[in-house]
């Protein structure tokens, strides 16, 4: 075989750049000789391949320091001995065998060892090795391989990114972790068929339709949108989403998927074997597995300790993480004082924070002790001593605490500390005549995550104290406090009032040791000390020094004693009364509508003219007549009917403005005793209909009208000219089918509406809406015809007949002949054929008179009957063909 | 011509051609066919909603089988639609007459009040006036926003709310669907009593459509009517305006109602290929709208003011009388070239005077009278058109 200086160079030579020790021992390889060679043969390899060397040796790099080394060692073997005899290099060869078999024998022991798990080693792997052992050489290496049962495939290239923004994966990388989901795979095939495959292609054992496209991101997205709210679905949801861009932006689903399993394995630091089993463990195909790993870098299976990683822990607020990545760090790595500078500050920064927190503490400021912890946290959240520290930090106090005293408790209210906590609790401790200490220092009144309390008892007179405390785990706050007296003004005072007396009683709280109650005429008391004393006995009073009709204001005010026995006086209560007799029933009440048409007017009336109120509601009231009830009571039936009232000969009337419907009105007098029911009245009232019109199309009138709103009936009354009446109900639906309502108009009349209202407590109509129609006047209608016989069949002769509906005189008719296709509408626009005046007719009798149509008129002509006098007399045409000759 | 004019597309159509739609419940192992667009539906009359596929019949499906399968999922159906717009017919389709009549009018005339009006009379004093059973058609597979919803808002607006009706939009891109009825009604042939359903279809169109001859839909509407209502606005003749005094919001229309007359001939002239020498057959309608607003000036007893008598028929001596009052009240409004101009090209025309709403409107505010919609005589148009196709018998001929 002829030398090939090219293979040559890139087998032997190049393999031995840069590499210090001894030259390869295999001088078969050094000199690319083979055993078969005979001595011419030998000569001339060797002078080729020493040629080669010298031509390499003059150049400079490492090529010819390898070409100079390996002349240098051919002057030395020239020397010893005849490198042309064949002979010579059998025994090379024989002993190289024999001093590398223990080498190779371990090689196949290593590969196996390293390598058995997949079964398959890298070509790339196996030049590295061959590499690493010169005396061994590739070939050599390859058989080691092979006799370690590996198998040697290509690599392949796994994906050093994932086509997505780091920061990106890494938070699609949470998502995952959180939703316990292996691979990004299992995220878009929740339950694939079986094992699925990566490197080459997305495949699914067992299921050859499944995808690792858009189609089936869309799906799972659907799918997601419509799951119920979760930590869970919203986690699920932000992954996928986070797919959609990543999509849409360039990247492969495929790519994303491989990358992150790889990332998974190569985060494990796990030998092959167990990386095999993680692989397939996540779902890969164990060939696919087997590639992956194999394909792995070598050394994956160290952590990596470098400037990166303690930048990255740092960054995640890993700094005890970040020191232990920097104890790894080779001191001689450049890298080294750039990750301690990092350190160091950051550990600085974090001592700073905790001490500057502890003193906050000290200092009573809890929120900035609260936000230096959790700086402080950021920068190193493992940090056992910051935990402890930050349980025993108080949370700032509440705020702008108040106290509120009423209806014998006291209502407390605050405002929420200023603090970061996720829920704070408080506890309301109560004690008197000094602030609580602690949270534990007096009563607990209450313990609430609100920020409102109460405290239901109270004692009263007593200097209460109430703190508040905080705590958002097991550390109370400092007290935020308030002070109150309490102090229960008298309630329910009653004044019941005749002719010449008032009496009042009232409820006491408990620990009243007495009421003072002082009285003014005519006003108001300025004070609790203005006015008489009114002696008090047993809880009420009788005040008999009074006038009847003069109004009287009573103060009553509470009094209560200090455990030192001072006086204290409760918040003054005032009522007045106006002493009287009792009222006697109203029995006559009479309402009636105010005014025809109008809208909600009533003109109400009754005997008397005592103070009456008139109430209305809807329904009766719960009391007999003749029942005195409180004049309160009264006021919380129905609404009060006001207008002006007018009183004359014992008798008063009010005009009052009411809403449309049934209502039952009552009569309440009033008088010392309080309020006497009288005798209630029913009456519906609704609002009548508006704008009623009336349209009288010959025989026919139109009513038509504005209905009130929510009325549905209308009783529409007609009363015509000649004293006929008829009446009908008629309904919106009727008006709209029947477009308003129709009457016959006969000779006119007039016409009442009234809306109907039909409800529980009886029929309720408004008052009524008239209008007035005029009747036609008198009627008259004729006819045209020839005479009689069949000779007149084409008579230029006409017979008309003339009827009216009831007598007239004086009527003037002209019958007129107009040429052409038009209908005269005037007796101007022909020519008269006929005309009398003054004449007479009477109902049932006809007036005929005859007449010739001239013969110089050519058809088409029209015949029709006028009537210029008198006014207003209703002509009614014969059909057409009567009238019309064409 | 030839065929029945279908009520949606105005294609004529033979009742024996009909296609059939697909009642989408497939067979027994095949699914049925799903709604989709139909393109013939939505090109010919701008429905353009889902709806099942439509299908022609077997050749021998008239003799052999009523319900022909589906030939994409061999489903039977018996819902027939028009071959050309693939609209759903009523069953009894193609058995009696159906007139198509075409109301046509200016912009402003008051046409879809006037519609709306007729429509609800039709339903509820006209019906019982004839005996017959009158009833919305179309659709039914909740198409509700055809021509059922149209009715109802136009109904609600102004028989509820006493609100006139807005101007309607030109048809540009989507066409209006036609307004469809059903009239069903007994009637005695050869002393039989016997039930024949009729169709009456009605095309509102906006008055501006009428401007131009290149719409084509409306040429077609035109071109299938076997009788017109011409709607004028009498508001347009000069004396007429000045003898009512209207305000000015009145003036809804702007072209005189012979220039609007001119132009329905000159289309229908154009669609019945009528040449200039003969007459146009086609029975038409002129309605003067609005007559309301003439109450005042014509007199409570003027003879077009009556309430005409509801009997069962056509009243052939009223309505010759209406014809010769309204055609004297034109000479006295000195807008005699319109009777003049109908002489001319028409053979059968008749006039009559009707009222939407019963009471002049107040024009500036867009309100219907307080006192409600009071209709006059606004149905003797259609029965006048109707006698003339024997779907209403005629009493008093002369």
């Amino acid at each position: 075989m002829p030398f090939d200086p090219a293979s040559y160079e890139q087998e032997v030579l190049r393999p031995l750049r840069g590499r210090s020790g001894p030259l390869p021992g295999d001088l078969l390889v050094r000199y690319a000789v083979t055993t078969t060679m005979d001595r011419p043969d030998l000569e001339t390899h060797l002078r080729h391949v020493r040629t080669l060397w010298n031509q390499r040796r003059s150049g400079r790099g490492s090529l010819a320091e390898v070409c100079n080394r390996l002349l240098s060692a051919d002057d030395e073997l020239k020397r010893a001995s005849d490198m042309t005899d064949p002979a010579w290099w059998r025994t090379q060869a024989h002993a190289h065998d024999a001093k590398i078999k223990p080498m190779y024998d371990r090689l196949v022991g290593d590969l196996r060892a390293e390598h058995g798990a997949t079964g398959l080693v890298t070509r790339a792997r196996l030049e590295r090795v061959a590499a690493s052992t010169p005396d061994l050489g590739l070939a050599r290496v390859a058989a080691a391989a092979a006799a370690a049962g590996l198998t040697v495939v290509d690599a392949v290239d796994l994906p050093t990114d994932s086509g997505l923004d780091r920061t990106i994966y890494q938070s699609l990388r949470g998502h995952l972790g959180e939703l316990a989901v292996g691979t990004v795979v299992h995220l878009l095939h929740p339950a694939p068929a079986g094992p699925y495959t990566l490197v080459s292609a997305f495949a699914v054992a067992g299921d050859p339709g499944a995808r690792l496209d858009r189609a089936t991101l869309d799906l799972r997205t659907i799918e997601a949108e419509q799951a119920a709210d979760s930590p869970m679905a919203r986690a699920r949801k932000s992954a996928l989403s986070i797919l959609r861009t990543g999509l849409a932006n360039g990247a492969d689903l495929r790519m994303i998927a491989l990358f992150h399993v790889v990332d998974r394995l190569r985060q494990a630091h796990l030998g092959e074997a167990l990386l095999l089993s993680m692989a397939t463990d996540l779902g890969l195909d164990r060939a696919d597995a087997a590639l992956v790993v194999a394909n792995l870098p070598a050394g994956e299976a160290v952590p990596k300790r470098g400037l990166a990683e303690v930048g990255e822990l740092l960054e995640r607020g890993q700094l005890s993480e970040a020191e232990a990545a920097l104890t790894v760090l080779p001191a001689s790595s450049p890298d080294h004082a750039t990750a301690r500078s990092l350190v160091e500050a950051a550990r600085a920064r974090f001592d700073r924070l905790v001490r500057d927190a502890e003193a906050a503490v000290a200092a009573g400021r809890e929120g900035t002790a609260e936000q230096l912890l959790a700086q402080a946290a950021a920068i190193d959240a493992d940090d056992a001593g910051l935990a402890r520290l930050s349980e025993r930090v108080p949370p700032a106090p509440p705020r702008d605490v108040t106290a509120t005293a009423a209806g014998g408790v006291v209502r407390l209210a605050w405002r929420a500390p200023l603090s970061r906590a996720a829920q704070v609790r408080y506890r309301v401790v109560r004690a008197e005549g000094r602030t609580p200490a602690s949270e534990r220092d007096g009563v607990v009144v209450a313990e609430t995550t609100d920020s409102h309390a109460q405290d239901p008892r109270p004692p009263v007179a007593r200097d209460l104290r109430y703190a508040v405390f905080a705590s958002s785990g097991r550390v109370w706050s400092r007290p935020a406090t308030t002070a109150l007296t309490v102090l229960p003004p008298v309630s329910d005072i009653k004044l019941r009032v005749d002719a010449d007396h008032v009496l009042g009683v009232w409820v006491t709280q408990p620990g009243v040791v007495g009421v003072r109650v002082r009285r003014t005429v005519g006003r108001p008391p300025a004070g609790p000390d203005d006015g008489i004393v009114v002696p008090v006995s047993s809880g009420s009073f009788t005040d008999r020094e009074v006038e009847e009709g003069v109004e009287y204001f009573y103060a009553v005010t509470a009094v209560y004693r200090d455990p030192a026995g001072r006086r204290l006086d409760a918040a003054t209560q005032v009522e007045s009364a106006v002493p009287r007799g009792a009222a006697q029933a109203v029995g006559d009440l009479m309402v009636r509508v105010a005014d025809q048409g109008s809208t909600g007017r009533v003109l109400l009336s009754w005997s008397g003219t005592g103070e009456v109120r008139i109430r209305r509601a809807a329904t009766a009231p719960p009391w007999k007549q003749g029942t005195t009830v409180p004049v309160r009571l009264v006021e919380e039936y129905g609404r009060e009917v006001a207008g002006p009232r007018r009183s004359t000969d014992g008798l008063t009337s009010m005009e009052a403005e009411i809403p449309p419907g049934h209502h039952v009105y009552v009569p309440f007098a009033i008088g010392g005793t309080g309020a006497v029911v009288g005798a209630p009245v029913v009456m519906g009232m609704i609002e009548p209909v508006r704008d009623l019109r009336a349209r009288r199309n010959d025989d026919l009138v139109v009513l038509s009208w504005v209905w009130p709103d929510q009325v549905g009936i209308a009783e529409v009354a007609w009363t015509s000219s000649d004293g006929g009446t008829q009446s009908r109900r008629i309904s919106r639906a009727q008006y709209a089918d029947e477009n308003g309502c129709r009457l016959p108009a006969g000779r006119g009349g007039i016409a009442e509406v009234r809306t109907v209202d039909l409800g529980p407590n009886g029929t309720a109509v408004s008052p009524p809406v008239v209008v007035t129609v005029s009747g036609p006047a008198v009627r008259l209608w004729y006819t045209i015809a020839r005479p009689a016989g069949w000779r007149n069949a084409l008579s230029r002769q006409r017979v008309v007949t003339v009827r009216v509906d009831r007598t007239c005189v004086d009527l003037t008719i002209q019958l007129v002949l107009c040429v052409g296709r038009v209908m005269p509408v005037r007796a101007e626009q022909g020519t008269d054929l006929y005309r009398q005046d003054r004449l007479a007719l009477a109902d049932g009798t006809p007036h005929t008179f005859e007449v010739g149509i001239p013969a110089a008129v050519r058809k088409p002509y029209w015949l029709r009957l006028f009537v210029p006098r008198p006014s207003g007399v209703v002509v009614l045409d014969p059909p057409v063909a009567e009238m019309k000759v064409s | 011509m030839p065929g029945v004019a279908c009520p949606y597309c105005y294609h004529r159509i033979s009742p024996h051609d009909l296609w059939y739609r697909c009642a989408g419940r497939g067979t027994p192992g095949q699914p049925g066919c799903t709604p989709e667009v139909d393109q013939a539906r939505q090109r010919e009359t701008g429905y353009a909603r889902p709806c099942l596929p439509s299908y022609p019949p077997p050749r021998q499906v008239a003799i052999a089988h009523a319900r022909p399968v589906c030939a994409r999922c061999n489903g039977e159906s018996g819902r027939r639609v028009c071959p050309c717009c693939h609209t759903p017919l009523p069953t009894d389709f193609g058995a009696a007459a159906s007139p198509l009549i075409g109301l046509v009018g200016a912009k402003g005339t008051g046409k879809t009040v006037y519609l709306t009006v007729l429509a609800h009379e039709l339903r509820t004093n006209t019906r019982r006036r004839f005996g017959a059973d009158v009833r919305l058609s179309g659709d039914q597979q909740g198409d509700q926003a055809s021509s059922r919803d149209w009715l109802k808002r136009n109904v609600d607006t102004v028989y509820q709310d006493h609100r006139l009706l807005a101007q309607t939009a030109p048809a540009r891109e989507g066409r209006r669907e036609p307004v469809v009825f059903e009239w069903r009604q007994e009637y005695r042939r050869a002393g039989l009593r016997r039930l024949a359903t009729f169709h009456l279809s009605f095309y509102d169109t906006a008055g501006e459509d009428l401007t131009s001859q290149e719409n084509t839909f409306d040429l077609a509407y035109l071109g299938a009517a076997d009788a017109l209502i011409v709607l004028l606005d009498p508001f347009t003749l000069p004396q007429a305006r000045d003898r009512l005094r209207l305000p000015g919001a009145a003036m809804t229309s702007d072209e005189a109602a012979g220039d609007v007359l001119n132009r329905v001939t000159k289309l229908l002239r154009l669609r019945h290929g009528v040449r200039g020498g003969r007459r146009i057959s086609l029975p038409v309608a002129v309605a003067f709208a609005k007559i309301d607003a003439f109450f005042d000036l014509l007199g409570a007893d003027h003879p077009l003011l009556r309430t005409p008598r509801a009997v069962p028929a056509y009243d052939e001596a009223a309505g010759q009388e209406t014809h010769e009052h309204i055609l004297s009240l034109l000479h006295e409004l000195g807008a005699d070239d319109v009777d003049v101009h109908l002489r001319h090209n028409y053979s059968r025309f008749r006039y009559f005077a009707v009222s939407a709403l019963g009471a002049p409107p107040n024009y500036e505010n867009g309100e219907v009278d307080a006192g409600g919609v009071r209709p006059l005589r606004v149905d003797e148009p259609l029965v006048w058109l109707l006698s003339r196709s024997g779907v209403v018998p005629t009493e008093g001929k002369r």
